[in-house]
């Protein structure tokens, strides 16, 4: 995760150093597990609902 | 109160003055109001007690005074929404809708209010202009977001507060000051003049401490007559939320609920088995919005922000799209589950908050011999709700001696009625209420 926070974080052009690098990759750690467990669920295809 | 203004018994200047030393006497030790308008608001006194002299009626919240959390535009006040980023911006032209139609019916603005930055928070800790105390123990936390306008109703400063509830910012702050307070149906008010927080959540909304002061402020709010608050409680079909709303929670929360149920005969147990999902949804959404709105200033001025801010929005702003994408999605389920749910009941019943006002500053707290962080866990009950869009009306449980809790009465989109209809009668039955206007030692 601190890979992708750091190219994601060069890409849409914020400084990390100017955050809490260790809190802000923990953020998306929680995240990326909400995402997955999200995406467990049988989700609508578009249309589908 | 209006009722004596419009009587003649006092006048909104006579009630502006009591609001404004209310305010010079306990805004020092709660920290609840960032400006006070004093000047603005004896015009507008001056006009209600015109209107009355001249045998004109200035509406039914004749000279009520009353706050807005400082994400409401007020004209010639800097909209901070809790920022130091947005200090430098010019004050307002316009006044927010909702404060302009409060204003029509009578009321007298008096000030603005304290709030987490950019209403990003559940406890109103906020870096740039200090913490908001709660009225019942100035060393707890008033809640958040709203927490500085919950406060001030709570202390009896105003008897009326406008707030925002994006993830809970009414309910919470209601639940853990100890008065009423109503999240709307997604879209039911307008969101014009407020500074905007998650496009998908945000709503706004009053506080007040009685249940028929909340509604008729509501009325006024929405452009609709007063509801009739006298429900036929046979024909209501009432369900207590189970399974994520009945655990990880303290005693005091816990029974809170327990004597709403018992007051209204409540049986039924019902389980929205995705409100864990519908919580993690609401926060990716959450993040993923707020990071994009704030991604130009996280760029170039970082060093601004709140850092309990700062950093979930960085986060947010660097979320792979799909992530947000499929929290959206998960939204048809979670929806689906809601409407299910109230095919069955007209009001389900949760608690607002996990436990009472923490600590201002407590890092955790301990639940089921877990510790737990505060800070996160505060909004953990009616952050999945936020994801239906759907009214809820936060009703206070106090006694002397303890600290407030709340009970959330959740209903099915435009019910607002009928809950505020619920909120009163379990006013009336003594199971519910702000009780007295605690003392500030």
């Amino acid at each position: 995760m601190q890979t992708y926070a750091d190219a994601a974080a060069a890409i849409v052009g914020i400084s990390l150093e100017a955050a809490d690098r260790a809190v802000v990759v923990a953020i998306l750690e929680r995240l990326a597990g909400y995402a997955a467990d999200i995406a467990s669920v049988d989700l609508p295809r578009d249309g589908d609902a | 109160m209006a009722a004596a203004v419009r009587a003649k018994r006092t006048t909104a200047d006579a009630l502006l003055t009591e609001a404004l030393d209310a305010i010079a006497a306990h805004d020092p030790r709660l920290n609840a109001f960032t400006a006070v308008s004093a000047e603005r608001a004896r015009a507008t006194a001056r006009r209600v007690d015109e209107a009355i002299a001249a045998g004109r009626d200035p509406g039914p919240l004749a000279g009520v005074p009353f706050a807005a959390k400082n994400l409401f535009d007020v004209r010639g006040i800097v909209t901070r929404a809790g920022a130091k980023l947005t200090a430098q911006d010019p004050p307002a032209e316009h006044d927010a809708e909702l404060i302009r139609r409060l204003e029509g019916a009578g009321a007298v603005l008096v000030g603005v209010t304290n709030m987490d930055e950019f209403a990003y928070g559940f406890v109103t800790e906020n870096a740039h202009d200090g913490s908001t105390g709660n009225p019942h123990d100035p060393a707890r936390s008033a809640g958040g977001s709203s927490g500085g306008s919950a406060a001030a109703v709570a202390s009896g400063m105003v008897p009326l507060a406008l707030g925002s509830d994006t993830n809970g910012s009414i309910r919470v702050p209601a639940a853990l000051c100890g008065i009423f307070g109503i999240r709307p149906t997604f879209g039911a008010l307008p969101l014009a003049g407020a500074y905007p927080f998650v496009t998908s959540f945000d709503t706004v909304g009053p506080f007040a401490r009685t249940a028929a002061d909340l509604a008729r402020a509501y009325a006024v709010l929405a452009g609709t007559p007063e509801p009739a608050l006298d429900p036929d409680l046979a024909e209501l079909r009432i369900a207590r939320l189970d399974g994520f709303f009945a655990d990880g929670l303290l005693d005091e929360a816990r029974s809170s609920v327990e004597r709403v149920c018992a007051a209204l005969n409540v049986r039924a147990r019902h389980t929205l088995p995705n409100a864990l999902r519908a919580r993690y949804a609401a926060f990716t959404i959450t993040a993923a919005e707020a990071g994009d709105r704030h991604l130009a200033a996280l760029r170039v001025r970082a060093s601004e922000f709140d850092i309990a801010t700062r950093d979930r929005l960085v986060a947010g702003a660097l979320m792979p799209a799909q992530w947000y994408v499929r929290a959206q999605r998960f939204r048809t389920v979670f929806d689906a589950e809601i409407r299910a749910a109230f095919a069955a009941y007209d009001v389900l019943l949760a608690p607002a908050t996990a436990y009472a006002a923490p600590l201002l500053g407590q890092r955790t707290i301990v639940i089921d011999g877990v510790e737990t962080d505060v800070r996160p866990n505060v909004g953990v009950f009616t952050q999945p709700i936020t994801l239906a869009g759907v009214p809820v009306v936060t009703v206070p449980i106090t006694a002397p001696g303890t600290l407030p809790t709340g009970v959330q009465l959740i209903g099915p989109a435009g019910s607002e009625g009928r809950l505020l209809a619920l909120a009163a009668y379990l006013e009336r039955a003594g199971v519910a209420g702000a009780g007295a206007v605690p003392v500030l030692a």
